[in-house]
């Protein structure tokens, strides 16, 4: 919640005592407290419009009867609304009837009959005698876009799309055109739809004028069967409406009814329009074999009892510890946690890691960090209240683009003040605009972090007196800071002390804050040196300040967190146990590549997984693979993991699972299937039951939710958390260790000569992981790799839009095609890592950090 | 009942427009005694001369001003010159005439509301009078009426001009700031109101050319001589563009409460062929016309209003008996119906019918019905539509139908004995 705080207004809606925040308008709470009030232009995510005025509702107020439209009209002490009289029907009515007879009513061919708000607005004023003839439109289709169709005969002018890109998107895609009777919804100068088609605009709009053309289903949306579910791809966790007909998914979509999820029905166009990696013929069919580099079908029974041997004879002859797992992100909470449980109580052996805590073991560590200093952080559904959020090194609308709508929609209603630090000058448009933008020199992330520390204590925008009694190691802080001055950091950063100050001041100020942090931190070499640092800052603020700080660990996919809290981590058991003496081995799976290449590890198995293209260096991956004897790889998809696996297992997708997942902000929420698993695929949990049952140790809790109700036994923290009230598991028994993390001080280093440039690279707007080049509708807006660089970069090379880039590292080298974004900084190639022909992490040559290239013009 | 020019007695001097022949009529004159005054005095003044709007609210000025949002800065101040209402010609005449006192005048109002920055929003028809602007404003500054610290007192001040496209809904203010803002021609939701959250949301002043223009007189010759001309609440005089039916259409400077009879009858010469007066519109087309037995009325906002319309834009349009009433009512509803911006169902979709149903009737397939539907429509209209547009779309039909409505029925019964 917001540091303001509203009064409280007590009035009577159609005589019921009813109360609201002062401002509140009645549409707003007539429907909190179950009215229903007619309404075609309104939605609770966008502000008041007022334009279709057919919520009309009767006020009474001091005597005064007066007729308002109840979506800006704010409820006042003593008032009373009646919502409906025969003169409130009557104009309300009127207009609906003026939108009706030009309306096609072609509803049985239509994608929100249903679900329309037209026709639930007709049936609610019984307008069946229309005073006015009929005069409908008939003009074609647009459908110059891959995604979303234009029909705009259908279209009430309600303006829901235009305010739902411009104030949740923040992109100004779409506007009005023409006016009067002729006035219209088109494109931005009526060129064909580029933007980040994220599908808000499909969502509110009340009627079927736009369209999701990514599904053949029409008609009749409300005898299509819902499943709410969480999306499988990012780690913000929205909740997707799957549409299923006859056991096929048609469509993905958001139901905005708040509770539903931590959306209120905004997605992204992942998660909306990348479920055409689900009915898919691409998927792996059948278990497959490598004979002699070929893969040839095989029974499930066979494979399974091929693992189950191979495990045993590993076992017996190199011991349990040989046998490592590389669980997934990606995977539920209840199959990672089986996974890691296959392997240490089964197998015996505690070499087990994910892809996160293999390339960032210190984020599990900040995290706990965060709790043992008070900084638990609220429900990411309460960001749209906050009154600073600090987005720190995250293209929000390529990261968590839905994050980003939250973050816009407090700009708007609760005056968020929004600080977006970052070495790309991204695009964040809200409303409000941004407040304080910091672009800074690639990998500074952590000068930039700490200097705004010393800046809290030096120039006492905290009360470090009472910072100094409550965290002991005060002293050693300020010790530390000491290289961080006002020079130092602008050479390294390209900030001045006064854009430092401002900031500084922003966040120092009584205000409830939200830092969020972008995986990139994660490669700049200085990852944990900078997640230390932003910890310092939160607890001086949290210690010093007034308000609250809330804080998340970077994570990536959806479910980063959670595979972390089932112990599939080499160093913690489930719940963040210390392995302490539980296995007295060497720990192998920290560095599990090396490990394998070295020949340690005898028996790999990776679950839904790509390290080939996912994880940070390619070529230790490559040997890893070759070289380790036996490697099983279960997926969806043939990746190039999978083409060096002896063994390999089809999976389900998202769509066709049951377990939860755990968000970037520890939100634990449902996967429910939608449609039975396809073909011969077995989900991921049964086929470690399969497993557990053929080593001739069957798991005791069998189903889904057994297995979460073990988990919910043994991970505290998941003990009362309900997954079907997208609720955050708490912190619990963390024994309070107020600490600052205090790490020495390292100048950055200088890039090599002759590799003078810095490459940046994360996950493309459309695109995350190794799957959504399966859905054609996600590659049909993003087909192609782009390298980006400045425009300073491009004359020195003398390069221009649409050449071939060589790109070289001291490892290896890859063309791409590039073009100029003057977002990109002097000095850096940014590239996307999600395309297999592009690979961006075959260039990284075994040193940790920003990797460094050159480019020149590819002939 | 000669005029009272007040605004436009030298408007006839030839090259009025220029900054030498300006200042030999005692322009800027009024800078020296602005300057020697606190901010807050000027606002002051302005209230006591009882200065209302004459963009058509007739909303106080110096309240106005005095209503800006406290300590928020910058603030513009926007000069409302879309003149676009039908009928309305007479700040195009100041706007040509003599761009110069504008400049004064809203020197003088950003000076009271401490605004730094002013627009003039042109209509877009308004090309010859924007680049006379630009030109004056290039002679002002020159001079130092404009810019860093004028004429020594410390204030700076800078005009910018803007040039609509052509929509008439930009001159209601708040559409008026998104056009200017770059955003698409359509009025806002108030609250917040342009002193709160205007232009790039900061507080913002907007007036009429007109009512700028008279600022200058009241700093020159004090707010009590202002107020001792007009009536009791209407002070002043007014600038009128008398159109229609009359001999001598053209704007005329009368001092307010001066009757629509003196107006038609003296200064515009009486009608057209001598012919019978049947209606007149007193405010510009939005404003309900009356009937001929209301042509004693005080040309002033209080008895306008009494009489069932309103002073508006100050435009007369005068309707002699020679017309059916339908024709006339016609024309203004296939107006609104292109200005409507199409925000709003009822304006949108009821303009639209208005002129429909009112063509069908001129057109011959008129019902009572439909005179009847012509009711209803006006008043699902009237009050229910997001902006005055609405309102005002609907004053000529309902007030031709409560005054006319033989007129309606005249063509009915022709329409019903042709087809018979
Ligand atoms: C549809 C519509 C059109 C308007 N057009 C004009 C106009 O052309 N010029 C003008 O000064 N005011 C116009 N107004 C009035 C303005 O909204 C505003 O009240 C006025 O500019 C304020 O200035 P004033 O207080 O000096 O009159 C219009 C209002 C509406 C509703
Ligand atoms: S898909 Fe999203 S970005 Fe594109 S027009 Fe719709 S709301 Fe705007
Ligand atoms: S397309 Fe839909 S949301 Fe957009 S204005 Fe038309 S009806 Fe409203
Ligand atoms: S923001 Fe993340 S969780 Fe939400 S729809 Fe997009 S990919 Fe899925
Ligand atoms: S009344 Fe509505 S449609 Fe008409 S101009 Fe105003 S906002 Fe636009
Ligand atoms: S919902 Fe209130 S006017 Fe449209």
């Amino acid at each position: 919640m917001s540091v303001t705080v509203r009064e409280t207004i007590n009035f009577t809606i159609d005589g019921k005592p009813a109360t609201a925040p002062e401002g509140t308008i009645i549409l707003e709470v007539a429907q909190k407290y179950g009215f229903e009030v007619t309404n075609l232009c309104y939605n609770k995510k966008l502000k008041p419009f007022a334009a279709c005025r057919t919520c009309m509702v009767e006020v009474r107020h001091n005597g005064k009867k007066e007729l308002v439209y109840s979506c800006t009209h704010p409820v006042a002490e003593g008032m009373e609304v009646i919502i409906h009289t025969e003169e409130t029907d009557r104009y309300n009515s009127a207009n609906i009837e003026m939108l009706l007879v030009e309306h096609p009513l072609d509803c049985p061919i239509c994608d929100k009959s249903g679900v329309c708000p037209l026709q639930d607005n007709t049936e609610l004023l019984e307008l069946q005698k229309p005073r006015f003839e009929i005069q409908r439109r008939n003009e074609p289709s647009i459908k110059t876009n891959p995604l979303i169709e234009f029909y705009l005969n259908r279209c009430i002018v309600c303006g829901l799309c235009v305010r739902a890109c411009d104030e949740i998107q923040g992109v100004q895609a779409l506007d009005f055109h023409q006016r009067g009777m002729k006035a219209s919804i088109g494109t931005a100068n009526d060129e064909p739809l580029d933007c980040e088609f994220c599908g808000q605009c499909i969502t509110v709009c009340p009627t079927g004028a736009l369209m999701d053309m990514s599904s053949d289903a029409r008609g009749l949306a409300a005898l299509f069967k819902n499943t709410n579910t969480t999306c499988s791809y990012c780690s913000w966790g929205c909740t997707v409406q799957l549409e299923t007909k006859k056991n096929k998914l048609v469509r993905i979509t958001a139901d905005e009814t708040p509770g539903v999820g931590i959306n209120e029905g905004n997605l992204c166009a992942k998660g909306r329009f990348g479920h055409g990696i689900v009915h898919n013929d691409e998927r792996i069919q059948s278990p497959l074999i490598n004979q002699g580099g070929t893969f040839q079908e095989i029974g499930w029974d066979e494979a399974i009892e091929m693992i189950a041997e191979r495990a045993k004879t590993t076992i017996n002859r190199n011991g349990a510890e040989s046998l490592a797992g590389l669980a997934s992100e990606k995977l539920t909470n209840e199959e990672n946690y089986l996974f890691q449980k296959l392997f240490r109580n089964n197998y015996g052996s505690n070499q087990i890691n994910n892809l996160q805590n293999l390339q960032a073991p210190y984020v599990n560590d900040f995290m706990l960090n965060c709790f043992e200093n008070g900084i638990e952080s609220k429900p990411v559904t309460e960001l749209d209240q906050a009154d600073v959020v600090l987005i720190f090194n995250s293209d929000l609308p390529s990261e968590y683009p839905v994050g980003g709508n939250s973050i816009r929609k407090g700009a708007i209603f609760t005056g968020t003040r929004v600080i977006f630090a970052n070495p790309r000058n991204m695009r964040f448009d809200h409303e409000s605009r941004i407040d304080i933008r910091l672009i800074y020199n690639q990998d500074a992330d952590f000068m930039l972090a700490n200097r705004l520390c010393r800046i809290l204590i030096d120039e006492n925008l905290v009360d470090t007196a009472k910072v100094q009694e409550q965290i002991p190691n005060f002293n050693d802080l300020v010790a530390s800071l000491a290289p961080y001055t006002a020079d130092a950091t602008k050479k390294a950063t390209g900030l001045t002390n006064e854009q430092l100050k401002r900031t500084a001041t922003q966040l120092a100020e009584k205000a409830d804050r939200a830092l969020i942090i972008g995986n990139d931190v994660l490669n700049t070499g200085k990852g944990k040196e900078t997640l230390n640092a932003l910890l310092n800052l939160a607890i001086l603020l949290n210690a010093g300040g007034e308000g609250s700080v809330s804080i998340y660990p970077p994570r990536e996919h959806c479910n980063s967190q959670g595979v972390n809290d089932m112990g599939a981590t080499p160093q913690y058991l489930p719940g963040y146990r210390p392995v302490n003496d539980a296995f007295e081995h060497e720990n192998l799976a920290d560095e599990l590549f090396e490990n394998c290449a070295n020949g340690k590890i005898k028996f790999l198995h990776i679950a839904g997984e790509d390290p080939m293209t996912s994880y940070k260096s390619r070529s230790i991956v490559e040997q890893a693979l070759d070289t380790v004897p036996f490697l099983v790889v279960q997926d969806i998809y043939m990746s190039e993991t999978a083409r060096k696996a002896n063994l390999i297992l089809p999976t389900a997708t998202f769509a066709e699972k049951e377990g939860t997942v755990t968000n970037m902000t520890r939100h634990v929420q449902k996967v429910v299937p939608a449609i039975p698993v396809q073909g011969k695929a077995k989900s991921d949990l049964e086929i470690f039951h399969n497993l557990a049952d053929a080593l001739g140790s069957p798991f005791k809790s069998k189903s889904s939710s057994d297995v979460l109700e073990e988990i919910r036994q043994t991970i505290p923290a998941y003990k009362d958390v309900d997954p079907a009230r997208h609720e955050q598991w708490k912190p619990s028994g963390v024994t309070a260790k107020p600490a600052f993390q205090i790490c020495a001080f390292e100048e950055l280093k200088a890039s090599k000569r002759d590799f003078s440039m810095k490459l940046l690279t994360n996950n493309h707007m459309f695109h995350i992981g190794s799957y959504t080049h399966f859905s054609k509708a996600l590659t049909d807006i993003g087909p192609d790799c782009f390298a980006e660089i400045n425009p300073k970069d491009a004359k020195k090379s003398e390069l221009v839009n649409g050449d071939t880039l060589l790109v070289e590292s001291s490892q290896a080298n890859l063309k791409v095609q590039m073009k100029i974004n003057p977002a990109v900084p002097a000095g850096m190639v940014y590239i996307p890592k999600n395309w297999p022909e592009v690979p961006v992490n075959a260039l990284r040559n075994g040193e940790d950090g920003t990797v460094h290239v050159k480019i020149s013009k590819s002939e | 009942m000669p005029e009272l020019k007040l605004l436009t007695k030298d408007i006839d001097k030839k090259d009025l427009h220029k900054l030498s022949v300006y200042e030999e009529t005692g322009g800027y004159g009024s800078l020296k005694k602005l300057f020697k005054k606190k901010p807050d005095e000027v606002i002051e003044m302005v209230k006591a001369s009882g200065l209302r709007g004459r963009g058509g609210a007739g909303f106080p000025a110096g309240l106005k001003w005095s209503f800006l949002a406290k300590d928020v800065f910058p603030r513009y101040l926007c000069c409302n010159a879309d003149e676009s209402e039908p009928g309305t010609c007479k700040d195009r005449l100041l706007l040509e005439k003599t761009p110069h006192l504008l400049i004064e005048g809203m020197i003088a109002c950003a000076y009271a509301c401490k605004i730094e920055t002013g627009y003039i929003y042109f209509r877009g028809e308004f090309q010859h009078a924007s680049d006379l602007m630009d030109e004056a404003l290039k002679e002002a500054r020159a001079k130092n009426y404009l810019g860093k610290n004028i004429m020594g007192s410390g204030f700076d001040f800078e005009i910018h001009t803007h040039l609509g496209a052509g929509a008439y809904i930009c001159g209601e203010e708040s559409a008026l700031l998104n056009s200017l803002e770059g955003r698409r021609g359509e009025p806002r939701l108030k609250p917040p109101f342009p002193a709160v959250e205007g232009l790039y949301s900061k507080p913002t002043v907007i007036n009429n050319v007109e009512t700028l223009c008279v600022v200058p007189y009241i700093i020159n010759e004090g707010p009590e001589k202002y107020a001792s001309y007009g009536t009791e609440k209407s002070k002043g005089s007014k600038l009128v563009s008398v159109s229609g039916h009359v001999k001598k259409p053209g704007n005329y400077e009368i001092e307010m409460g001066t009757t629509v009879r003196e107006l038609i009858y003296e200064l515009a010469g009486g009608i057209r062929n001598d012919n019978k007066l049947k209606a007149y519109i007193p405010g510009g087309s939005s404003t309900p016309m009356l009937p001929a037995d209301l042509v004693d009325t005080p040309y002033d906002y209080e008895s306008l209003a009494a009489a069932g319309s309103m002073l508006g834009s100050g435009a007369l349009i005068v309707i002699d008996d020679q017309v059916n009433i339908v024709e006339s009512t016609l024309r203004l509803a296939s107006f609104y119906k292109h200005e409507s911006c199409g925000k709003c169902t009822p304006c949108r979709e009821g303009t639209r019918w208005m002129w429909q149903l009112l063509d069908g009737i001129h057109n011959g397939e008129g019902t009572n019905q439909q005179v009847d539907k012509l009711v209803d429509i006006c008043d699902n209209i009237s009050f229910k539509s997001f902006c005055p547009l609405g309102d005002a779309a609907v004053g000529p039909v309902a007030s031709s139908i409560k005054y006319f409505r033989e007129d309606y029925e005249a063509l009915l019964k022709r329409n019903a004995e042709g087809t018979a």
